[in-house]
């Protein structure tokens, strides 16, 4: 028993990668046939497919502003560089997902409601949402490390953002579908919806582990270049 | 103005209004039956580029991230060695 217990982790970290690498792949070719056999939607017929996808996006946005928050609040109070680290990363990943989401969405809304783009409280704040983000990003690329504090309480006015986003189809009128319609999904809709959801999540956290080897690997590189100023000045 | 009222008094304007307001929705429902079905519903052909683009866009920001950071972290490993290998001589 304690030897199957100990076989997952002498495969070592390389075999977890590879096995979530090859899901990812397989899952995403997977994905669309899935979405093709999903029920059409009566009152907007199949545009409402673009949901399985629009909504894990915006899941992924919000799930990564918080992680850069948590990472940010971690640099910030406790001067840790792996927070620093943390949030620098899921920080492009929230704008890669963000500009997803408000890429399909628009799509969507173009069938739906006629017009790609209405000023509305949850386009709005998510429009927001991301361009916060993406002042995050520009701030830690162009910055350099006097950016990193000025950057890391972007990232938590970002985090004060997605529960207003959330919550505004509730507050205010809006032509936005409200979050209480996933409970109401048919059982082929709900399975189609939780797949794709878990299939970008996976998708997320193996973009999560590249880009932080990416980071780890800069880290170690202005290591090395002080050590080699050094080197030669000695 | 007084040709109107003669119409009203000898009751054919009434009469033509009732029979307007009876045969309106004789002539809708006549021209809902006389409707040909679309084979198709209209919206499932407008609705499949939009279904595509969205996962289009997806694939595609998915790989230039991808590839984008997989260069990153190719120079990245290229520049330690050659640091190492500096530290080293």
């Amino acid at each position: 028993m304690a030897n199957q217990a100990a076989t997952p982790s002498s495969r070592g970290p390389g075999a977890v990668w590879m096995a979530a690498v090859v899901l990812c792949i397989l899952g995403f070719a997977y994905l669309p046939q899935m979405v093709v056999q999903a029920p059409i939607e009566r009152t907007m017929g199949p545009v409402q497919k673009i949901f399985y996808y629009h909504v894990p996006c915006a899941w992924l946005l919000m799930l990564s502003t918080f992680v850069c928050a948590g990472g940010s609040i971690a640099y910030l109070f406790k001067g840790s560089m792996r927070g620093d680290r943390v949030a620098r990363v899921s920080a492009e990943l929230a704008v890669l997902f963000g500009i997803c989401t408000l890429v399909t969405g628009p799509l969507w809304g173009r069938v739906a409601w006629g017009v790609y783009w209405q000023w509305d409280a949850r386009l709005t704040s998510s429009l927001l949402l991301w361009l916060v983000m993406v002042a995050y990003v520009m701030a830690r690329r162009f910055g350099g490390p006097a950016s990193r504090k000025l950057a890391a309480a972007l990232a938590l006015f970002a985090a004060a953002d997605v529960p207003l986003v959330y919550l505004s189809v509730h507050i205010w009128r809006t032509i936005h579908p409200k979050t209480t319609v996933v409970p109401t999904l048919g059982k082929e809709m709900m399975g189609v919806f939780f797949t794709s959801l878990g299939m970008f999540t996976l998708l997320w956290v193996v973009l999560f582990v590249l880009r932080g080897h990416l980071e780890k690997a800069r880290d170690e590189l202005d290591t090395l270049a002080l050590d080699v100023e050094d080197h030669l000045e000695a | 103005m007084t040709t109107l009222k003669k119409l009203f008094r000898s009751g054919l304007l009434p009469a033509s209004a009732l029979a307007l307001s009876l045969l309106a929705p004789l002539s809708a429902l006549a021209a809902d039956e006389y409707q040909p079905v679309p084979d198709k519903d209209p919206t499932t052909i407008a609705a499949n580029p939009f279904i595509a683009g969205a996962y289009g866009f997806i694939w595609v920001a998915l790989l230039v991230y991808v590839i984008s950071v997989a260069r990153g972290l190719g120079r990245a490993n290229a520049e330690i060695a050659e640091l190492k290998r500096k530290l080293g001589s």
